[in-house]
């Protein structure tokens, strides 16, 4: 069974005023694409002039190891608080969370046809692929 | 305090290599980032960790000063936390709610425990002993009972790199940086049952002010106390010089030091990243706020005082300006010890190399006399008994032959100045935490004349410092029979050491050939920034 860490009561301190993010992440991430990844954090958040990121990652890879790709996300920041909450594997577990956050930026790494497939079906359109294919791959 | 007689709700630990005072010998704790060399492991960690005296409840008498920190803001927040000794976690299992577990170096990937790793293929003490702890079956209960484990510490980055034992130790959450502003929201989230992060990166935004930051309420290891966070120099290896600069009020500092005297502990380790930068004038040391600071401290400390770090920029202004070194040791400190011993960062010899990493690193003067600054420092430390533990940084980024030519030609023109000087590799920290490690195969010639002359100068004057100034306490006469045998060890072995590191180059040029994947992760890496003591943030 995979824990969930979505908050149900309350945001720790350092989660509020934060910019959310959604980071599906796949296999076949190269160093390159992570890097992108990380680039793509922070131009979001500082875009809208806040330096907190809250990253909700949800991954096939697992917890911990979602976190292969997503280190890079911290080894190449140096301004911004972030806090980094799994959130599940599934492209169900997905449409959970934007349901539950609410048209939040997406950022799809990898090899996610599924979850592309999914995000598709339900016409969510907020999102960013970072070398992704759409639809279909596998 | 709350609830202590039962047990506490909320247990900070760390494994037997932090909670230890090292026979009150600071730089014996550094024994303990290496691998038992000549002699039974058990003897190795005596010398290095001794085990601290505890109470009933498992709490030891000094603890590493971040736990402290931890320990302070939770018990100011009403929680029933306590520092606990890792041998008695066991007697808190009944009333666990959260295990919060700090380090300087869990895993050994930091300086100096992966150079030695690498050189000897053996895993250091420092690995084995916490992986022994998050084994041990206090843990593994504490794990079963749905106790929360929370990790943090300067060495949290190591967790990315250990995503199995992460899985396997089963970690609920890793805090990344300085703990004041989030650890009770962490704490309380986990005491409610509530899902917790994996990871917590606190960016500058979330650093307490002077004010946030508590006075510590157990005394520290061997009475170390900051005066002082941040760093403004920029060296691109440095995570420190990420966070903003703040200063302790002497106020804040002086109860510190009550706090460790109340509990027996004599001595002072003044904690800072460039103690000389003690409300500077930028990167110029003044007198006055040093003069001041040194005046209460050394009135309010029973025994020794000692400083964390200096840069030798800062050693070379204020004597050459101020005659402030002359003033602070002459007059005030060594009529009251014989020396004082202090790191302090070389990193490189090479003037192009400081340019690249480090451009502030020899300010106020110019990269161009980096080589110069530190040669002047080093005089000015000899002359004053001011004894430094030097670091050398190898394979850093844009390293060229070159620059580590550069850097031998500088540690020839060292070898007249009492000092120990310890060559590390690069680990990717700070700015460049995004950057490569150095790997075993990176290794070159130059830099095993870099590794044989640092071990050829420490060898020299180690004997000196033993004779003269350390270990002198008739109670420390087994510690140094001890370090005498280690040092007659390697004495006897020096000439070996040039031909394995030649074989390794030769291994690592196949290796290299053929790929090394996890190369991190495996015992054949790594690197290096500069050393802390184990028991700085």
């Amino acid at each position: 069974m995979v824990s969930q860490q979505v908050l149900t009561k309350s945001r720790l301190g350092i989660e509020e005023n934060s910019k959310e993010i959604v980071m599906v992440v796949c296999d076949g991430v190269s160093s390159a694409d992570a890097a992108m990844l990380a680039n793509e954090v922070a131009k979001k958040t500082v875009r809208e002039g806040k330096r907190r990121a809250l990253i909700y990652v949800v991954s096939p890879l697992g917890r911990p190891e979602y976190f292969e790709v997503v280190k890079s996300v911290i080894q190449e920041n140096i301004g911004l608080s972030m806090s980094i909450r799994y959130s599940g594997s599934k492209p169900k577990d997905l449409l959970e969370l934007i349901s539950r956050l609410g048209n939040p930026d997406v950022v799809i790494a990898g090899l996610c046809g599924d979850f592309i497939q999914a995000l598709d079906n339900a016409g969510y359109e907020n999102m960013v692929f970072i070398h992704s294919k759409r639809g279909g791959d596998k | 305090m709350m609830g202590s007689r039962r047990g506490f709700e909320i247990v900070i630990t760390s494994d037997r290599t932090m909670m230890s005072n090292h026979h009150g010998k600071e730089f014996l704790g550094f024994m303990a980032t290496g691998p038992a060399i000549g002699m039974p492991e058990r003897l190795w960690m005596w010398l290095a960790a001794p085990k601290p005296k505890v109470d009933s409840l498992g709490r030891p008498v000094e603890a590493p000063y971040g736990l402290r920190k931890v320990e302070a803001v939770l018990q100011d927040a009403g929680y029933n936390a306590a520092v606990v000794d890792p041998d008695h976690i066991h007697k808190h299992l009944d009333t666990m709610k959260a295990l919060l577990i700090g380090h300087h170096d869990f895993f050994a990937y930091g300086p100096p425990s992966s150079e030695w790793w690498v050189m000897t293929g053996q895993e250091p003490v420092n690995r084995k002993s916490f992986r022994k702890f998050m084994e041990s079956p206090a843990v593994r209960e504490a794990k079963r009972r749905g106790v929360k484990i929370i990790v943090g510490g300067p060495a949290a980055w190591q967790w990315l790199w250990a995503l199995e034992e992460w899985k396997r130790w089963g970690v609920d959450c890793v805090v990344d940086g300085e703990a004041e502003l989030v650890i009770t929201d962490i704490v309380e989230a986990a005491l409610n049952n509530e899902p917790l992060p994996d990871y917590v990166y606190v960016g500058p935004a979330d650093t307490p002010s002077v004010e946030q930051i508590p006075v510590i309420k157990g005394a520290s290891v061997n009475g170390l106390i900051e005066i002082m966070r941040g760093c403004p120099r920029g060296c691109k290896f440095c995570s420190v010089t990420l966070r903003p600069l703040r200063f302790l009020p002497i106020d804040h500092i002086l109860k510190e030091i009550e706090v460790n005297a109340r509990a027996g502990i004599k001595n002072t380790i003044l904690h800072s990243e460039d103690v000389f930068l003690y409300h500077a004038d930028g990167v110029k040391p003044r007198p006055e706020p040093l003069l001041r600071l040194h005046e209460a401290v050394l009135k309010a400390t029973p025994g020794t005082i000692s400083w964390a770090h200096l840069s030798l920029a800062a050693i070379k202004y204020a004597e050459e300006k101020h005659k402030l070194v002359t003033k602070l040791m002459q007059d005030m400190i060594i009529p009251k010890q014989r020396y004082i011993g202090v790191e302090v960062g070389i990193e490189t010899g090479s003037v192009r190399l400081a340019k690249i990493i480090m451009p502030a690193k020899s300010a106020p003067y110019p990269s161009e006399k980096w080589p110069e600054v530190v040669e002047d420092a080093f005089r000015i430390m000899h002359e004053n008994y001011i004894i430094p533990a030097a670091t050398i940084i190898l394979g850093l980024p844009e390293e060229t032959p070159d620059d580590v030519v550069a850097t031998a030609e500088l540690l020839d023109r060292l070898r007249p100045y009492r000092s120990l000087i310890v060559p590390m590799f690069f680990v990717p920290m700070g700015a460049l935490k995004n950057r490569d490690w150095f790997k075993k195969h990176g290794l070159k010639e130059e830099h095993i004349d870099v590794l044989e002359l640092c071990l050829k100068h420490s060898m020299y004057w180690v004997e000196d410092l033993i004779n003269k100034f350390y270990l002198n306490e008739p109670l420390l006469m087994p510690v140094r029979l001890g370090i005498k045998l280690f040092l007659s060890l390697v004495r006897r072995n020096i000439h070996r050491i040039r031909p394995a590191l030649e074989a390794m180059i030769a291994e690592g040029r196949k290796e290299a050939e053929v790929g090394t994947p996890h190369a991190v992760a495996s015992a054949g890496v790594t690197c290096g920034c500069r050393a802390s003591n184990p028991h700085q943030q």
